[in-house]
């Protein structure tokens, strides 16, 4: 037995000693169930999960797990997928039981587990521990995590998977062993020093590869950092990107053209879904490009003016988790200019026009701090 | 949602800032040394202009003229060659026949001309050339705008009965092509000198003489020449058919001075 898992059944056994009074207050974790109709519903695993908490859970709002539960049936049998994450980390258990009354059971206990691990230590949760372990409370844990938060489709045994709900109830039940785990979890919780965890944690995104199309006449290539914070699902950035200058001439007026230098800062406001291991997020964005371009040809002299303008748009990222504290981001997306500048060099005419949308495509790295 | 769409699409069409990026600089108002002495007034074409491209093309813009390109054309300044001081312009069109329109480069200057002055340029042809067709390398226009005109005179490049090339003369308002006897060969591979004076009348007491280097080449005297009051002249390249197609005739040293 892992110390992460002693230390989620002590902290079991002291939201079993302590009653079900949190049950009124509902579940502090975010959770989505879904399930054949004659097995427990989201209600019920919900109030089991608050009544295994109870007045422990002083503060429902803060915990960062959240977890997806779907019990479907497999011929005679039923199998609980359940996905759970922790900030960028996630795991996949999954269990099978000839009966799902008891995999409503299952759920509720392990997260009420995962739950007072979160509380009770300063180190954050990993894949491990959402994944469990064959040495966890709960059995054999047959189940699927890694850091790179693959999903095993894996399932137990038919009769392992019995005997695994049996021992979700069994822990439920037998508060002498809890008793046994109490005293440890105590202790390690004695150890932390930290207060809940702050709801909104600072985000670093840096460094960014960016590169897009529509603004300047050719493609762009920038380089940029942001910041920002999360809250729960939600990422709020604000990036500023650093463009390669380009030099462009129209064709006809050999020699003619523009040299553009270009800065753009973006704000987003990402709201994340865990799919497949991956988080993806829908966001928003408003984008400031602010380009300087200067003429070029013999006789043309500038002043290099600057212009700038606003553009909307919408994209969509995906997150890798590298650990519980920085993850990949790749992201596309799509904006529409509220303004296109049109480039004019006397002689020549019309350089160049800010397109009506630009389409880009970002990668980079994600820090939580 | 949609409506936000369609509201930033209005935007963005209705918002198309103009940003001026470059412009000529002031010391090319003085290109040739007599820019600025030939502009009597506004629209007002002098007879001592010239440009030598030194300050690319705002010899031209500084006196409300311009260069422009079409079908396949293009215009560079380049070092070489070079008639004289550090640029020339290169005009470079496509003589390709499967072009429906005239591939041309050339630079304009326009306004109320001189009753009487000598337009000139100096033309380096590098290859020579097969025209089928209309190869041109002035061409006066005049009426009462560019809108409403229509064309006067064109000095064009020919192949004679040699496969030489040689200057010829067109004359809209007759239509026809006035006979030039034993026209020297225009040389390739070396600058060479076109001048065409005008003495513009509506009238039949004007006149025309075309000038390659030293020589003259076509005297006419006592005929209409320019029935308009304002007109353009135009500097360059533009042909129908070439052999081969892509054809560039560097230009330097571009003149309006008076009549002798």
């Amino acid at each position: 037995m892992t110390p992460r898992a002693i230390s989620g059944a002590a902290g079991l056994a002291l939201v079993l000693l302590a009653g079900p009074s949190f049950a009124e207050g509902g579940a502090p974790i975010q959770l989505r169930w879904q399930a054949p109709a004659n097995c427990p519903q989201e209600a019920q695993v919900r109030q089991k999960l608050a009544d295994l908490l109870g007045s422990n859970a002083s503060d429902a709002t803060a915990s960062r797990l959240r977890a997806e539960g779907q019990i479907e049936q497999v011929g005679e049998r039923f199998r609980l997928t359940l996905n759970i994450h922790y900030d960028l980390v996630n795991g996949t258990r999954v269990v099978q039981a000839s009966a799902c009354e008891d995999l409503g059971g299952v759920a509720a206990v392990t997260l009420a587990l995962l739950f007072r691990a979160e509380h009770s230590s300063n180190a954050p949760l990993t894949a491990r521990d959402l994944g469990g372990s064959s040495a966890s409370v709960l059995g054999d844990g047959r189940t699927a995590s890694s850091d790179n938060q693959t999903q095993s489709s894996e399932t137990r045994s038919a009769n392992e998977g019995d005997r695994v709900a049996g021992e979700e109830k069994n822990a439920l039940e037998t508060q002498n062993d809890s008793e046994k785990l109490k005293s440890e979890g105590q202790a390690r919780a004695s150890e932390s020093r930290h207060s809940e965890p702050s709801h909104w944690r600072f985000v670093l995104s840096a460094p960014e590869l960016r590169t897009d199309i529509g603004v300047l006449p050719d493609a762009s290539y920038g380089i940029g950092l942001g910041a920002g914070a999360r809250h729960d699902a939600w990422r709020f950035l604000i990036a500023g990107t650093w463009w390669l200058a380009q030099d462009y001439a129209p064709g006809s007026f050999v020699g003619y053209g523009a040299h553009f230098a270009r800065l753009s800062g973006e704000l987003s406001a990402c709201h994340g879904f865990q799919v497949a291991g991956f988080e993806l997020a829908p966001c928003l964005l408003f984008t400031l490009d602010d380009v300087a371009a200067r003429g070029t040809g013999v006789g043309v002299s500038s002043s290099n003016p600057h212009t700038a303008w606003l553009s909307v748009g919408a994209g969509l990222q995906g997150l890798w988790s590298l650990g519980s504290r920085a993850a990949l981001v790749f992201g596309v997306n799509g904006r529409a200019a509220t303004s296109r500048p049109r480039f004019v060099s006397e002689g020549v005419g019309e350089i160049s026009q800010v397109g009506p949308a630009a389409l880009g495509i970002v990668l980079g790295c994600e820090w939580l701090l | 949602m949609a409506s936000a769409t369609v509201g930033i699409a209005w935007l963005a069409v209705a918002c198309e800032p103009t940003v001026l990026i470059g412009s000529c600089a002031q010391s090319t108002l003085a290109d040739g040394g007599e820019a600025g002495a030939s502009s009597t007034s506004e629209g007002v074409v002098g007879t001592s202009w010239s440009t030598g491209f030194e300050d690319g093309m705002c010899g031209y813009l500084a006196e409300q003229g311009y260069c422009y390109t079409r079908h396949e054309a293009t215009l560079e300044i380049v070092q070489s060659p070079v008639h004289d001081g550090k640029f020339a312009a290169a005009f470079t069109v496509n003589g390709n026949a499967t072009n429906e329109d005239r591939s041309q480069a050339r630079c304009v200057r326009q306004g109320e001309m001189p009753k009487s002055a000598v337009y000139g340029a100096w033309y380096f042809i590098p290859e020579q050339r097969t025209s089928d067709g209309n190869w041109n390398l002035f061409h006066f226009l005049g009426g009462e705008s560019e809108a409403d005109s229509h064309a006067l005179w064109d000095v064009s490049l020919a192949n004679n009965a040699d496969g030489k090339l040689v200057l010829s003369v067109f004359n809209f308002l007759t239509g026809s092509h006035p006979r030039i006897v034993n026209p020297p060969e225009v040389p390739i591979g070396r600058w060479f000198h076109v001048r065409f004076e005008l003495r513009r009348s509506a009238q039949a007491n004007g006149g025309v003489i075309l000038y390659q280097d030293d020589t003259t080449v076509l005297t006419l005297q006592n005929l209409i020449t320019d029935d308009t009051s304002w007109g353009q002249w135009y500097v360059g390249n533009y042909a129908r058919i070439l052999t081969p197609a892509l054809t560039t005739v560097y230009v330097d040293d571009v003149t309006i001075s008076e009549a002798p």
